[in-house]
């Protein structure tokens, strides 16, 4: 038990949730099976681990936004709290683990059609379970997060520092701003914790996402195999690690054993359990609050999940080439940052989704596409149909929408996305 | 002697309560309502002015009207929201209270009131029928089991099932694969009563909630329905000493004697 | 003559009118726009009369549906389904921006739905979400592009010194609204908020010099008016885009006045005007970046709710309410924060959701009902 000096008792739920699974998994689950849930969560304990140490002994907590590059953290000796990816990751591992908070800060007046994600630490904010002594985020992916992080700034009045960053160009100019945005907001949080920016442990970070990017690549490699050799619940998997793990060594080791795991399957000529029978494109996001969609939709459906919104990447690793140079390596991050998750498909003009979508879908051999359209997500809600119909025409290949909340089982309960699922294979294919 | 009126148009009843100078109840009606507004309150008054000896509408001092069909009353002097008529009539059977929670066909209202019986705050559902007694109309349809039985039946359990869905249509949806799973009809319709608890507290939540408190309209003859809110606030409501659902009706009276008096004096 | 009976007013009950063919007969472009940060001086400068976007006659969302989500509000989706019905093809190009999300994405359902393979030119105006030095560089850099886009399609350079006339006709049109928002706010109004929506909606749908003649009748006009009797109390309505003259009557007909407010399509659209300088371009952007905000600006908050405060001091407000369409999140947060803010400092809130096409009256109506009659007996 730790004696934390700061709260961040939703690090700690996570640290007990996921030891007690990870114990349990590790003992139930046979050979070859589950392996990169297995990977994941013992990767993943030492972060938690390093997390609530610096805790205990009353380091800075900064909550940020998971559209925001998170190697800027590690100029900082501080603990990097990441807001979205926390109650998703609860919801996944505890049945009912955030729908207390979830309501709690639906009494509170909240509109229950923002994102559930912010909705879940605004809860969590409002019951007493997190201190923070900074908080940061992009002016993006969406309105959610325009208008979440408005409250987390006015509510518990806690400096909140914007990143802007430019709707629509994906060009040097909208890196360069946004660059400078970053290289502000890093001045911002220095005088705030009192601490000055430490590059070479910001260059040692990115150095190591270089490296787990590397692997990612070999997982996409992987993927292309049919069957494929991962279960479908490696995309909600490899979202949490990229979400609550970047800039470590475990991430790393997370991406390097699962590319692993790819490999010797590949070797062995076997894909993943179950016999695949469909591969299917999600170009939005996998469902957090229950994680058996992926078994069942793996063994008794035969449908491969080879992507979601977390797992495609379009952009390279940074280089870098002078470590004095700070200024490139910000303009690198700064365009990363752009063409991160979410950030890339919601800030620029659908043309680019669509194109990312086609590629994939070829690339990757797949029959059909899986629109999970989250309450929250307007930004997608808008163009979904856009999408199945390019997607249609372009390639011939079907769209399945479905409306939920990804992270609260009471919108769209569980059986009904299985029926949906179910029924779409029936008519459809 | 005179004869203050109040009637209360709703969407599935009419009510009509007459008090005299002293605000004592001299009679008191509830009828379903009729095809129009206007001929649930013909019915009404048919009904209820012989039962105080009088059949000539000239015998009525004020009339205050409240309900959806609040404007739809001839006779009314003047029309009062029926979140103020429920505050009012409440406050007067029991001035200990502080919130209300109306639980209709249609809508929810929780009303927080001072301790003079004056409105402080009121909140309404939006459009969604979860969390009112349409929610408990669908899913009694969907087990097969007639409305009123709902609260009964689901004492019976000792393993209520957990609904998950918050929209109605979805919980049909759910409802329909538990029966199929073979799950008792008693531990569903815990179920149902319980999520529908869980519906109108999270409403209340939003203007807090103040003791003492009562729960009225006709939800709150659904005995399950109130056991789990009790639970959920961890309270014991309070219990009217007269029909629940005459207390808008009341709140009218009260409310057409004062604005009586207050044109009169 | 009353209001009612101008043709100005009568302006508000459709899209299309008489002003906007005059304009078009004399080969001249109409741009439509969402938002009330885009610059329709910059527009009107270059010669192309701004129409802002909305929703009126629209009573059914069948073509809009098919495009959109459940998820969508439902004023995008009336002015999609208005789009679809032709009701707007007396347009010329568009202006969009970031606003919400689901305006910005208009621009990719007319690239790719509503003009696809069309010559139309769809110009998108990216604008920062705080305000900064660094900001306000970026936004010039975009009204250039818009300004670049603008020459392309009319042919013709953009001349600076011609903008401080546009700006003088626009602070004049800013000027009026605000005298005729004194009938409004005084302490013995004449003029509902029904029909300054009426006003404002008049206003925007025709060239600025038109509806400054306009307005100088209706000023005219309210004048001999009486004060209006018979009214229970006063109100501020805060949030998100309303056009509907209807949405404010359910107030009226149960006694509230809606005497000011804080809404895109009403103050913050004429409070602030342009200063006349020698760089008016840049007094544009200065004032459209810097002026009273919508929940799109993240750091602004307070400036939203200092200007709350002072009107509902200005006005003697007896109450707020608080409206937005269902499932805008900018304005849900938003007024989350400020039904807490505002409560604590004692002032009444009523707060609202609504969608765009009215369906719910009788609701709203004991609402509004209830919540005069809480205010009386405080």
């Amino acid at each position: 038990m730790y004696i934390l000096k700061k709260n961040i008792k939703p690090y700690e739920i996570l640290y007990y949730a996921i030891s007690l699974t990870y114990d349990l998994v590790d003992r139930i689950v046979i050979e070859d099976e589950l392996q990169v849930l297995k990977s994941y969560m013992k990767n993943m304990l030492p972060v938690l681990e390093d997390s609530l140490q610096k805790a205990a002994e009353g380091l800075p907590i900064i909550g940020y936004n998971f559209g925001i590059p998170p190697e800027i953290f590690f100029c900082f000796d501080c603990i990097p709290f990441c807001f979205e990816a926390t109650p998703y990751i609860i919801s996944a591992l505890l049945p009912s683990g955030v729908e207390y908070f979830y309501d709690k800060a639906n009494a509170w007046g909240h509109p229950y059609h923002t994102c559930s994600s912010q909705k879940g630490i605004m809860g969590m904010i409002l019951d007493g379970k997190i201190e923070l002594d900074a908080i940061i985020t992009p002016t993006s992916p969406c309105d959610n997060a325009i208008a979440s992080y408005q409250f987390f700034s006015n509510y518990i009045e806690v400096p909140t520092i914007y990143a802007d960053i430019p709707a629509l160009y994906n060009n040097e100019r909208a890196f360069e701003y946004y660059a400078e945005e970053l290289k502000r907001m890093v001045n911002s949080v220095s005088k705030i914790i009192g601490q000055e920016p430490n590059f070479d442990n910001m260059i040692k970070a990115i150095e190591f996402n270089s490296k787990a990017h590397q692997y990612l690549l070999e997982i996409h490699e992987l993927k292309k195999a049919v069957p494929c050799p991962f279960e479908s619940i490696i995309n909600p998997i490899i979202a949490a690690a990229t979400t609550l793990m970047p800039g470590t060594y475990e991430k790393v080791a997370f991406f390097k054993e699962v590319s692993e795991i790819g490999k010797k399957r590949l070797k062995r000529h076997a894909g993943r359990p179950g016999i695949e029978k469909f591969r299917s494109i999600w170009p939005y996001m996998s469902v957090f609050y229950d994680f058996s969609l992926y078994e069942w939709m793996d063994r008794e459906m035969g449908i491969s999940q080879l992507w979601d919104i977390f797992n495609y990447y379009f952009y390279d690793p940074i280089q870098i080439k002078n470590k004095k140079d700070i200024d490139d390596i910000f303009l690198q991050i700064a365009s990363q940052g752009k063409n991160l998750p979410m950030n890339r498909q919601s800030l620029l003009s659908v043309d680019v989704l669509i194109d990312d979508m086609i590629w994939l879908a070829k690339e990757y051999n797949c029959d059909f596409t899986v629109i999970m359209e989250h309450l929250g997500c307007k930004q997608m809600a808008s163009i979904s149909q856009l999408l199945r119909e390019e997607l249609m025409n372009e390639l011939g290949m079907p769209t399945l929408i479905i409306e939920l909340d990804v992270g609260d089982k009471r919108v769209t309960p569980i059986e009904s996305i299985r029926y949906q699922m179910n029924e779409f294979i029936n008519t459809l294919l | 002697m005179a004869n203050y009126l109040g009637i209360d148009i709703g969407s599935l009843t009419g009510k009509a309560v007459i008090i005299d100078d002293n605000n004592n109840i001299k009679a008191q009606k509830v009828i379903y309502v009729k095809k129009t507004p206007l001929k649930t309150v013909n019915v009404l008054l048919d009904s209820i002015l012989p039962e105080i000896g009088i059949d000539d509408l000239s015998k009525i001092t004020y009339c205050v009207g409240t309900g959806y069909g609040r404007r739809k009353i001839p006779l009314a002097n003047e029309t009062i929201s029926e979140i103020t008529c429920h505050g009012t009539g409440a406050h007067h059977v029991m001035p200990s209270l502080r919130t209300v929670i109306d639980i209709g066909g249609q809508d929810c209202k929780v009303i927080r009131l001072d301790e003079n019986g004056n409105l402080k705050n009121f909140i309404m559902n939006e459009k969604c029928a979860a969390g009112t007694g349409r929610y408990l109309e669908l899913m009694s349809e969907t087990l097969n089991i007639p409305l009123e039985k709902l609260g009964p039946i689901s004492l019976k359990t000792k393993s209520p099932v957990s609904l998950q869905s918050k929209c109605s249509l979805y919980a049909q949806f759910e409802v329909i694969s538990l029966l199929g799973e073979g799950i008792k009809k008693p531990d569903i319709a815990a179920g149902i009563n319980k999520a529908m608890a869980e519906r109108v507290i999270n409403l209340a939540e939003k203007v807090g909630i103040e003791e003492d408190i009562t729960v009225s309209g006709g939800v709150a003859k659904n005995i399950g329905v109130v056991i789990n809110m009790e639970k959920l606030l961890g309270i014991k409501f309070k219990k009217l000493p007269v029909d629940p659902q005459i207390i808008g009706a009341l709140g009218a009276a009260l409310i057409s004697r004062k604005s009586f008096l207050k044109k009169n004096s | 003559m009353d209001l009612d009976n101008l043709d100005f007013i009568k302006l508000s009950q459709t899209i299309y009118n008489d002003y906007i063919d005059n304009w078009k007969k004399n080969n001249k472009k109409v741009y439509g726009y969402y938002c009330s940060y885009i610059p329709e001086e910059v527009l009107y400068a270059m010669e192309i009369l701004p129409f802002r976007i909305r929703g009126t006659g629209c009573n059914d969302t069948a073509l809009a549906d098919s495009i959109l989500s459940h998820f969508n509000c439902s004023f995008v989706r009336c002015t999609l389904n208005l789009v679809m019905e032709g009701k707007y093809d007396f347009l010329d190009g568009m202006v969009f921006s970031n606003s919400c999300d689901h305006v910005r994405r208009q621009y990719d359902i007319w690239n790719h739905k509503i003009m696809k393979g069309k010559d139309f030119p769809l110009i998108f105006l990216s604008i920062p979400h705080k305000i900064t030095e660094a900001g306000l560089a970026w936004l010039k850099e975009e009204y250039s592009l818009l300004i670049k886009k603008l020459e392309d399609d009319q042919k013709k350079a953009f001349d600076e010194d011609n903008l401080i006339d546009i700006i003088n006709i626009f602070n004049k049109n800013k000027q009026l609204l605000k005298s005729v928002l004194k009938f409004k706010t005084a302490k013995e109004p004449k003029l509902k908020g029904s029909e300054f929506c009426k006003i404002m909606i008049a206003n925007s749908s025709i060239p600025k010099e038109d509806s400054n003649n306009e307005l100088e009748k209706v000023i005219e006009t309210l004048k001999e008016r009486e004060n209006l009797k018979d009214y229970k109390a006063r109100f501020m309505l805060v949030g998100s885009y309303v056009d509907n003259p209807d949405f404010y009557k359910i107030f009226e007909d149960v006694g509230g006045l809606i005497v000011t407010d804080s809404l895109c399509y009403g103050l913050r659209y004429f409070w602030n005007e342009i200063k006349v300088s020698k760089e008016p371009l840049l007094e544009v952007i200065n004032s459209y970046y810097n002026k009273i905000s919508c929940p799109r600006m993240m750091d602004q908050h307070q400036q939203r709710l200092d200007f709350i405060k002072g009107q509902i001091k200005e006005s003697n407000i007896d109450g707020v309410i608080l409206e937005r369409m269902e499932f805008c999140d900018l304005h849900g947060v938003d007024n989350m924060l400020l039904q807490h803010e505002l409560e604590d400092i004692g002032i009444p809130v009523l707060s609202l959701d609504r969608e765009y096409l009215l369906s719910d009256i009788a609701r709203f109506k004991t609402r509004a009902e209830a919540f005069i009659e809480q205010i009386l007996v405080s």
